[in-house]
């Protein structure tokens, strides 16, 4: 009873997570492929500077948000170099990642466990935005 | 129909390499705290954080899921939260205080090799878990 009760939670847990996994990096393959990447960079860019950001720390911020701060470490200290990001703009960055990355992936795996899609994503973004803000006019 | 092969099993194998370093983690966690739950460690662990946890409105035992995600990872706590025997609102509080603070060790490290001010980011991120914590058990119902 015990063992079966075992097994079943984890071939539940490992099945799930499987097929998570499958559908976000369809998700994330569909994205890199399509060359929507160069024109989100260019949106954001515009989109963004309102909390503070110049136009060349959209491309981090969206390695960041997409690949998530361990994997997207690499391609986002080569981004901040190639393009000679400053300091501030590199706190801003990091306190946004710092508080919302790897949505795709990190969404997945947490509705998988039962958690309210809406709520682990829309107030989270939104979240990382207003403390982004704050402390662009408060701490720098 | 090249294109259409190649696309998924790029996907697949992304998948496939993913899914083995998840459950390195997963599986020794799901398997330690199962057994955890058979003794009364368990319990003892839930009721001495129980009163801490009440202001998240969470049980105890969730605070598992806290520690091993904030010093491991979150795939730690993903092999710890389906046996705490959550409801919807409380799977969701916890998921967004694991989701907006963890790995610290890691994440904070590659802050420090951004040369940014890793410390500030820190707390900044635990404090706005707890922030948000407190905030979620003080909704309605979800």
């Amino acid at each position: 009873m015990i063992a079966t009760n075992y097994l079943k939670g984890v071939l539940s847990l490992a099945g799930k997570t499987f097929i998570i996994l499958f559908l976000v990096f369809i998700l994330l393959e569909i994205v890199q492929r399509s060359g929507i990447l160069t024109k989100a960079i260019k949106v954001i860019g515009k989109l963004i500077g309102f909390v503070g950001y110049k136009k060349e720390s959209s491309a981090p911020l969206l390695a960041g948000i997409l690949l998530g701060i361990i994997y997207g470490a690499g391609v986002i200290d080569d981004m901040i170099k190639e393009q000679n990001i400053d300091k501030k703009q590199v706190l801003l960055v990091s306190i946004f990642l710092a508080m919302c990355h790897a949505i795709i992936e990190d969404t997945g795996l947490f509705m998988m466990l039962g958690a309210n899609f809406f709520w682990i994503t829309i107030p989270r973004i939104f979240l990382a935005f207003l403390v982004t803000f704050i402390c662009s006019k408060i701490f720098i | 129909m090249n294109k259409v092969k190649d696309f998924f099993l790029s996907a697949l194998k992304r998948t496939y390499r993913t899914f083995i370093g998840l459950m390195k983690i997963i599986l020794p966690v799901y398997t330690i705290v199962y057994v955890l739950s058979l003794t009364p460690l368990l319990k003892m662990f839930g009721d001495f954080l129980k009163p801490a946890m009440k202001f998240f409105g969470l049980p105890g035992e969730s605070a598992l899921a806290l520690i091993l995600g904030n010093f491991i990872n979150l795939y730690a706590a993903i092999g710890v939260i389906p046996q705490l025997h959550l409801n919807t609102h409380q799977i969701t509080t916890l998921s967004l205080m694991l989701l907006t603070s963890h790995s610290q060790l890691l994440e904070t490290s590659v802050f420090i090799k951004l040369k940014t001010r890793a410390v500030f980011l820190l707390l900044l991120r635990i404090i706005i878990a707890i922030l948000i914590g407190l905030i979620m058990a003080r909704i309605p119902n979800l």
